[in-house]
Formats: structure tokens, C-alpha cells, sequence
């Protein structure tokens, strides 16, 4: 370990940082499966990148009405209206045109986050540069966090974990065979809407810290590297949390070492090194079992 | 016929279908009898696979279909579906015990109470259709037959008074489906109704009870020795694609 690495524990304030990236990879591996296996990984990349132009209309709302533009809570709430709004234009695309759902979500991603780039720079202008400081929500800085930003991690890791356990077997049916779980009665709807809850919840409460850019990386790599390793959607979930939160802290450690770095691509990195490893290996080991067997 | 209403498990009275402009269903009327084995015959693109989606209440459509006495909606637990083969992701982390598990959580409830309740009976479903001892497989390493077969242990976890089965047969070999049929007929002697869109003709009158042909409309329906005739399935084939398999 080197010395900034052990330098990095001895400090509460890094204990803390490195507490909510692993606290937020675990979460996030959870909820990516279910994003994953309901294959919704480019709507969640659509919300992500959605939020944006929330975010920044929701700062700019509170400068108008004198605030710092920066508070917390507005920006969660900007966020998370930001995400709906995204999802909700995709829908709209795709009932107003008869374009694919993957080409929707494109256009649904592609202009709301320029509209957002472009929001942000209007506000840097007003506000002779400093944008209220919106900008380290596009790749995140993790130095940024506070003990909150713990809390709210948790507690939307502890949301997740409840959600997925109380309805593990809808969302198991749904996912797999959505025709029989419509054809039993059940709300495929609501359902959907809820993973796309937590897909939000999860993208909002990782802004900080991995970013809104690259937070559905975050979601999406961790369940694809616990692919190969489970044979049910539960075990999936348990390893895809423990994979992104091995990646978070690989990668909170890693943007510390390099001066002024963003987390958000670093934690990205760290995950899709983990990916590579589980597709490197996991082809070798279950020759290794089939070899075995025979 | 309004004696009969009572012995009907499904009957679909002057039932239109459209996919946007295209028609796929047109004044389709039949009675599908209670406690029968039916096989619904077409050539591709006939709406036999659309018939069974109205049935279930998943597409739109206008006329009259009644299930088990009353509306879809009243008695979706009791009907047991099995889509076809490509509607469902064989890659899936599932294991067999946990796909005849969801008849059982159909049938119980959803939350988690009725976990022990819902292992034990699909276990002896799985059992009930030959495969316990792959109970811990995860689906996709299971044979098409095996895995068509999970999900009769499904419907029997269930304990559904009606299975519809949308292509069971499609891409498995001969003898893994005379497997199936007599799986199915055993489900047809339990009480149970059974409803099966079909695509090989020569089991139709040896192993059905009933048979309904479907070209954009239902052509004939009836006793399956009465309804396969040369005449009908003229009919029903023409000249479409498919025509070669009416040969039986």
C-alpha cells in the first residue's frame, strides 16, 4: 500500500469518501442487475444523462430566488425531475413515431444532456463563471462528498436491498417471462417503474461521486461481470454489489493518487477492469469444471 | 349451444383483431369444450398465436371471449400460459425449481410468505413431470423438450384449470414431443383443460380431442377426427405456405 493510500485511511474525511463510493458500487451493482436482466441498461442511460438540464435548472431556479444554487436538496429534486422527464421523452418517442426503442432512448440521451451542456454554460455566463460549481456532477469528485452523502447512500442502498428482497419473485417472473407474469395478473407496469426507481435513486444519490455521465457504467458493468459466475438472479445481484464495490474503492484510491482527477472515470476504469478479468477467467474455469466432470 | 355454456372453457364469439391496418382476425367464433385436449391448426400467420393472446387479454381487440365462465380478468390464476419458445430469454439466471415456482407464487401470492409453501409444490411438480433431479439446473442447460417440460410443471404448480401452450413443439425432435403429448394428455385426464397451438397435422387426430382451424377466421372446429378432413384443410391451407405438412 503505498503512502497517499495509507495516508488516505488515517483521514476521516477519506474514510467517509471511501465509505459512500463502496456504499454506492455495492448499491448500484444490486440495482444494475435488475436494469440489466429487464434489459432497460439504455433507458437508465438516458435518465443519467437527463438529469442534467435538471440539475442545472433547478440551481439556476434557486440563484433566481437567491439561494447558493447549490443546495443538496434542490439539486436531488432537479435531478430526479430531470431522469423522469428523460424516460418520460422516450416514451413519448416512441408513441408519437415508430422508431425503435433503441433510437429513442438516443435521441432522448443525446439532446437533453446538449441541452443541459448547453443550460450550464448559459449559467457560467450569468454568473461570471463558476456555474455554481455544477460541473463536478458531470464526471463527479469524490473529494466533494460529505457524511450526507453517506447517509443518503445508504439509505438508498438499504431502499434497494429492501425493495429487491420483498419482491425478488415478481421482478425474477417479470424479467424472464413477461408474458406469463402479465398473463398471471401482475402489474408489469409498476414493476418496470420501480426498477426504474431505483436505477434513478442510484444515479441520482452516485452524481457526486462517479457523475451522471458515467453513472450507468457504474450500474450496468458490475451485474455484466457477475454474469458468468451465477446461476440465479438473487446470487447475481449479491456478486454484482460486491464487484462494484470493490471497483468504487479500487477506483476512489486510484483518482486520489493522480492530483485533481475526477472519480467518476477512475471507479469506471476500476469496473470495467474487474469485467475484463470475469471474461477473461470465466470461460477457462468452467472448462476447467467441465474437464472435471467428465 | 347456450346448453353448452356451462362445458365451455372458452368460447369467442364474432372476434376481430388488427395489428394496425392489417386484419389478423376477422368474426372468429368457437367454443372450446371444458376438460379437452384442442389443437388450434393454421398456416403460419393464420392468428392462432394472436387467438390465444386474445384469450389472454394481451392485445386489443372487439367481440366477445369468455374464460372459464367470465372475463380473463376474473380467473387469470386459474389459466396457465406458456408462451412461445423466442418470447422468453433461455440465458436467463433461473434455476428449473425456481421457473415452476412461479406457477406456484401465481397461484399464492407474491411476497416471500409463501416461500416454503411454493418450494414444496413445485418440487413435486417438477417431479410430476420428470424432473427433480435437475431442479438446481439453471434453464438454459436444460434440452428444448426439458425445458417445454419445466414449464408444464409450472402450469401444474399452478394448479391451473386451463394451459394454453403457444408452439410447445416448435425446434424438438419427434419422440421428445410424443413425450410431451402424453405429459399433456395425462394433465387433460386430471380435469384439466388444455389448449395447444399446433404445427404438425399428424398428430392431430390420434392425440387431440378437438381441433380448431384458423385462417384469418376459424375455418371449422369440432372433434379432431371430424374436422381433419382433406376438405377442410384444403380450406384452411390453400395455397399457403405450410400447404405440404397437410398431407396427414
Amino acid at each position: 500500500m503505498s503512502t497517499a493510500t495509507t495516508g488516505l485511511l488515517a483521514d476521516p474525511h477519506a474514510r467517509t469518501v471511501l465509505a459512500t463510493t463502496a456504499t454506492l458500487g455495492a448499491s448500484c451493482g444490486l440495482a444494475g442487475t435488475l436494469l440489466v436482466l429487464r434489459r432497460r441498461a439504455l433507458l437508465g442511460d438516458a435518465a443519467g444523462h437527463a438529469t442534467l438540464p435538471g440539475i442545472v435548472g433547478a440551481g439556476a431556479l434557486s440563484l433566481a430566488v437567491g439561494g447558493s444554487g447549490r443546495e443538496p436538496w434542490v439539486l436531488v429534486v432537479g435531478a430526479v425531475l430531470g431522469a423522469v422527464a428523460g424516460i418520460a421523452v422516450v416514451h413519448w418517442i416512441r408513441r408519437a413515431t415508430r422508431l425503435p426503442a433503441d433510437a429513442a432512448m438516443a435521441i432522448a440521451l443525446g439532446s437533453l444532456f446538449g441541452l443541459g451542456t448547453a443550460m450550464l454554460s448559459a449559467l457560467q455566463q450569468v454568473e461570471g463563471g463558476h456555474g455554481a460549481g455544477l460541473e463536478s456532477l458531470v464526471t463527479g469528485d469524490a473529494a466533494t462528498l460529505v457524511r450526507a452523502d453517506l447517509w443518503t447512500t445508504a439509505a438508498v442502498a438499504v431502499a434497494c436491498i429492501a425493495l429487491t428482497s420483498w419482491l425478488m419473485d415478481d421482478l425474477r417472473a417479470l424479467a424472464f417471462d413477461e408474458d406469463f407474469s402479465r398473463s398471471v395478473g401482475r402489474p408489469a407496469g409498476w414493476l418496470d417503474a420501480l426498477v426504474s426507481a431505483m436505477a434513478i435513486a442510484n444515479i441520482v444519490a452516485g452524481m457526486r461521486a462517479v457523475g451522471l455521465v458515467l453513472s450507468v457504467a457504474l450500474l450496468v458493468i458490475p451485474a455484466a461481470a457477475a454474469r458468468p459466475w451465477c446461476r440465479t438472479m438473487g446470487g447475481m445481484m449479491v456478486v454484482a454489489a460486491l464487484l462494484g464495490a470493490a471497483g468504487a474503492v479500487a477506483g476512489t484510491l486510484a483518482s486520489a493518487a493522480v492530483a485533481d482527477a475526477p472519480t467518476g472515470p477512475f471507479i469506471v476504469l476500476s469496473c470495467g477492469g474487474l469485467l475484463a478479468a470475469s471474461l477473461a477467467i470465466a470461460p477457462r474455469v468452467r472448462d476447467a469444471r467441465t474437464g472435471a466432470a467428465a | 349451444m347456450t346448453d353448452d355454456h356451462e362445458r365451455l372453457a372458452i368460447s369467442i364469439d364474432a372476434l376481430d383483431v388488427a395489428y394496425g391496418p392489417r386484419t389478423v382476425l376477422q368474426g372468429a367464433t368457437v367454443g372450446i369444450r371444458a376438460g379437452a385436449m384442442t389443437a388450434i391448426v393454421g398456416p403460419n400467420g393464420a392468428g392462432k398465436s394472436t387467438l390465444l393472446r386474445a384469450v389472454m387479454g394481451m392485445l386489443p381487440f372487439s367481440g366477445s371471449v369468455r374464460v372459464l365462465g367470465g372475463p380473463i380478468d376474473a380467473c387469470r390464476k386459474r389459466v396457465a400460459y406458456v408462451p412461445q419458445r423466442a418470447a422468453v430469454d433461455w440465458d436467463f439466471p433461473i434455476t428449473v425449481r425456481q421457473v415452476a415456482e412461479m406457477g406456484a407464487h401465481a397461484r399464492l401470492g407474491w411476497f416471500g410468505f409463501t416461500g416454503r409453501r411454493a418450494r414444496r409444490e413445485s418440487l413435486e411438480a417438477l417431479a410430476d413431470v420428470g424432473l427433480a433431479d435437475l431442479a438446481a439446473r439453471p434453464i438454459g442447460e436444460l434440452s428444448g423438450g426439458q425445458q417445454q417440460r419445466a414449464f408444464v410443471a409450472r402450469a401444474l404448480a399452478q394448479r391451473a384449470d386451463l394451459v394454453l401452450l403457444d408452439e410447445p413443439f416448435a425446434s424438438i425432435d419427434a419422440t421428445t414431443e410424443r413425450d410431451l403429448l402424453d405429459l399433456l394428455a395425462k394433465l387433460r385426464d386430471r380435469g384439466t383443460t388444455v389448449v395447444v397451438v399446433h404445427h404438425d397435422l399428424s398428430t392431430v387426430r390420434d392425440r387431440f380431442d378437438d381441433a380448431v382451424l384458423v385462417r384469418g377466421t376459424v375455418i371449422a372446429h369440432g372433434a379432431a377426427r371430424k374436422v381433419m378432413t382433406a376438405e377442410l384443410l384444403a380450406r384452411t391451407y390453400g395455397d399457403a405456405p405450410g400447404h405440404g405438412t397437410a398431407s396427414a
